[in-house]
């Protein structure tokens, strides 16, 4: 992982389990959006939840992240149990949700200083850090603009930027790269890389196969809110698998038989 | 790991993310704007606190007679504590502050947050209006009666604590209902209630009020009514100042602190319970549970979709409206307030205020307000309370001015369905009616039409408000707001104009007024093809933004 050698890695990592999910579940009304989910992920590890739409990806991520309460089951991260109103977690943990929900009315650099003051660094290591950051993300040219006139994916790399500004020991993204252009994905992708390897846990969300497939060692699938398989990446690739082909297999292919609308197909229009 | 910030580091820059949040809330004014709103809003405070002053130490009747001057005080206390705890309820506030979402990565309990955010709202210039308010009525107490002063000032911050940190908990209870999945349940059980209570319930007696007015001496009975209502009202609340201030001057320092204290322990209960609202809210249920995404009714039916566009387009929207907590925040107020009014005599003030026709004149103020909040949030922001339903719409190969007229047609349905359930409840009321029914009847779809049309273009013309978004809670730009309120007060203009070219014949104001409806309908029909050529100007624009997204 490019990048991985400059950092130091946070001691004691790749020791113990960084998230750890008993039974969880989660019912909206009489759905189920997530079913005793036990997920296990050692410190130090890039980790992917794939799964198609609507297959409970978000609605786990918000459980770990303390934004929705679980109906069922226990949530420990880095071997204490989740309190989503204890500070400790928010000072370990980095989130870029799906929608990041930033200030609107504040400019990226402010945006950016604000969040790097709450997790108390001093004004002038926040101030660093930012300019750091918006450069890394690529935002440096528009530091100044209002959030509110940034687009859909200058907010995502604005929100990456935020929580990373703490170096957190713990990272959630809900589909990171969802809107971000292509250089700057690279850009994210190395830093992610970098992060991981100086010990960071990364849990990652995504649809997109191959994102998962390049970025992640572990993987999970998730089908119908159940985590219906999971496998190392490297022992995939020894056996000559690919995740196209076990994601098929767990969650099931499209039919063969699949017959189009005749309209489709240009008859009848 | 870098280590947890000060408790009083993060209040700093929380107090500062508030104040600059705040300032640029009105972004398009700018800094002159804003001064100049924050001047003419501190001039009619100090006009008012001149007023309460004059009013306590000038006029003979509360001068000399103790019982008109503690009623007085207790009325201005209740009224202006009713006023201030009611405001970010009726100024229909939502903003970025009154959510714990966007703080919800930092490592800042929610109560600290919440507490912060109060003590802001303390010192906010949205606040600073009913200051020289509250000082007028120190000033005024202390002029007449004496007393110490810092008891004075104890029992007045103590009161604007309990204000603030209840108007918190109002808007917060408010913001929990209109964003719960029964929340036209719940409208309708508090309207069944309130109605219940304005029914079952003897309003506040005036007539005590409206004689004296009228320069009847006070009978023996007049002066028992007063010294009640008095009581009652230093029982409630707002009116523990008046008690506070009452013993502040007649040196009873222990009755002033116990009045003092209580109010700080009624604002305490209310930032509690506040604070669980907004932790409610923000993550939905008990706990921390978010409100899940609100499904798409089950009850949709291909049927519901046939029909012509145009309807189709209306009906869409209409459910989008009434499917906006804020919409239905907005839709509710003034039938709070009107309910309200009944039960606390202002119905009767009106009648003896306005005589035979008090019906359509108290229909036609709350239709005035109803008209400037819901064209002032909504109708300038056309774009704005639904972002991804625009952007689908916007993207469809449809006529632009029938997309305009579907929307506009949903927004009048809305704004009528709530004028005529304004106009049921007036009306069910002994003695309204009378030919004056014409004025609100003619000059609220006249000032709807042109509102419509003036917010297609408004909301047009500031292509900021395009959202991608829904959990944007931007306000409207202040300018457009501004605009549509000015548009609202021509509107008041031309038909104050016609009452008096009428000259004092309802008839004859009739025949004036009946055109305006066609009028304003008129102008909404001919603005629509060059507000259609507007927006796709815009559609052009927004199709370019998405491509370089």
């Amino acid at each position: 992982m490019t990048g991985a050698s400059a950092c130091a890695r946070i001691p004691g990592t790749m020791t113990e389990l960084a998230i750890s999910t008993s039974n969880l579940g989660k019912n909206f009304g009489r759905r189920r959006a997530v079913q005793q989910l036990g997920l296990r992920v050692a410190a130090g590890t890039f980790y992917g939840l794939v799964g198609p739409n609507g297959a409970g990806k978000t609605t786990t991520i918000g459980m770990l992240t303390g934004v929705l309460r679980p109906s069922s089951g226990q949530v420990h991260l880095l071997g204490r149990p989740l309190d989503p109103d204890d500070p400790w977690f928010k000072r370990q943990t980095g989130v870029v949700a799906e929608q990041p929900a930033l200030f609107s009315r504040l400019r990226g650099q402010e945006q950016l200083m604000l969040s790097a003051r709450l997790f108390g660094l001093p004004a002038d290591e926040a101030a660093r850090r930012t300019r750091q950051l918006l450069q890394l993300v690529g935002l440096e040219a528009d530091a100044r603009t209002l959030v509110a006139d940034y687009s859909r994916g200058m907010r995502k790399k604005l929100a990456m930027a935020c929580a990373l500004v703490h170096a957190p020991r713990l990272l959630f993204l809900d589909e990171p790269f969802e809107g971000v252009d292509a250089l700057s994905s690279q850009t994210l992708r190395r830093v992610l890389g970098a992060l991981c390897g100086r010990g960071a846990t990364v849990l990652l969300t995504t649809h997109i196969l191959e994102v998962a497939e390049k970025l992640c060692q572990r993987v999970g699938i998730i089908a119908a809110g159940r985590l219906v398989a999971e496998h190392d990446m490297a022992e995939l690739r020894a056996r000559g698998s690919s995740l196209q082909q076990e994601f098929v297999r767990a969650v099931g292919a499209e039919p063969d038989d699949l017959e189009l609308p005749a309209w489709l197909c240009g008859e009848n229009r | 790991m870098s280590p947890a910030p000060g408790r009083l580091e993060t209040a700093g820059l929380l107090l500062r993310l508030r104040f600059t949040l705040f300032l640029r809330g009105r972004r398009g004014r700018g800094w002159l704007g804003a001064g100049l709103a924050a001047l003419l809003a501190l001039a009619l405070s100090l006009l008012l606190a001149a007023a309460v002053y004059q009013l306590l130490t000038r006029v003979p009747g509360i001068r000399t007679e103790p019982l008109w001057t503690a009623f007085s005080l207790a009325l201005l206390s209740f009224l202006l504590g009713v006023f201030w705890i009611l405001w970010p309820v009726v100024a229909a506030h939502i903003d970025e502050s009154s959510e714990l979402r966007r703080f919800q990565p930092f490592p800042v309990r929610p109560g600290r947050l919440y507490l912060v955010h109060t003590l802001v709202a303390l010192v906010e210039p949205a606040a600073l209006f009913f200051y020289p308010l509250l000082a007028g009525l120190g000033l005024g107490v202390y002029t007449l009666l004496g007393g110490t002063a810092p008891l004075l000032v104890v029992c007045l911050l103590a009161f604007a604590w309990m204000n603030v940190a209840g108007g918190r908990f109002m808007q917060n209870l408010f913001l929990n209902l209109m964003s719960s999945r029964r929340s036209g349940e719940m409208l309708a059980g508090g309207f069944l209630l309130l109605l219940g209570l304005a029914a079952l319930l003897p309003p506040v007696d005036v007539s005590w009020l409206t004689d004296r007015l009228q320069g009847i001496s006070s009978s023996p009975r007049d002066l028992n009514l007063l010294l009640h209502t008095t009581r009652a009202l230093a029982r409630t609340p707002p009116g523990w100042l008046a008690v506070g201030l009452t013993a502040a001057a007649a040196g009873l320092t222990g009755r002033a602190l116990a009045a003092a204290a209580l109010m700080v322990v009624a604002g305490a209960l209310a930032w509690v319970l506040g604070l669980l609202l907004l932790k409610r809210y923000s993550r939905g249920g008990r706990g921390w549970q978010l409100l899940p995404a609100r499904r798409p009714s089950t009850r949709l039916r291909p049927g519901r979709f046939a029909g012509p566009i145009t309807l189709l387009l209306m009906r869409l929207e209409l459910g989008r409206l009434l499917g906006n907590p804020k919409a239905r925040l907005t839709f509710a107020v003034p039938f709070f307030l009107l309910i309200l009014l009944k039960i606390l005599g202002g119905v009767e003030l009106a009648r003896y205020l306005w005589g035979s026709s008090w019906a359509a004149l108290l229909w036609t103020v709350l239709g005035a307000y109803q008209l400037a909040v819901f064209a002032g949030q909504f109708l300038v922001n056309g774009f704005g309370y639904d972002g991804p339903a625009v952007r689908l719409l916007l993207l469809q190969p449809l006529p632009l001015r029938r997309w305009l007229c579907g929307r506009n047609l949903a927004q009048a349905a809305f704004a009528l369905l709530q004028f005529a359930g304004l106009g049921i409840l007036v009306l069910l009321m002994p003695g309204a009616g009378g030919r004056a029914l014409v004025l609100p009847l003619a000059g609220f779809p006249f000032a709807l039409f042109l509102c419509l049309a003036a917010g297609n273009r408004l909301s047009i013309l500031h292509p900021r408000r395009f959202h991608f978004d829904l959990s944007r809670r931007d306000r409207p730009p202040a300018g457009a707001s501004a605009a549509m309120l000015a548009l609202l007060a021509g509107c008041g203009l031309v038909v104050a104009a016609m009452l008096v070219l009428a000259g004092g014949s309802w008839t004859r104001a009739g025949l004036l007024l009946a055109p305006l409806p066609v009028l304003g309908l008129g102008l909404w029909l001919a603005s629509l093809p060059a507000s259609a050529r507007l927006l796709h100007r815009q559609r052009e624009r927004l199709l370019h933004e998405l491509v370089s997204d």
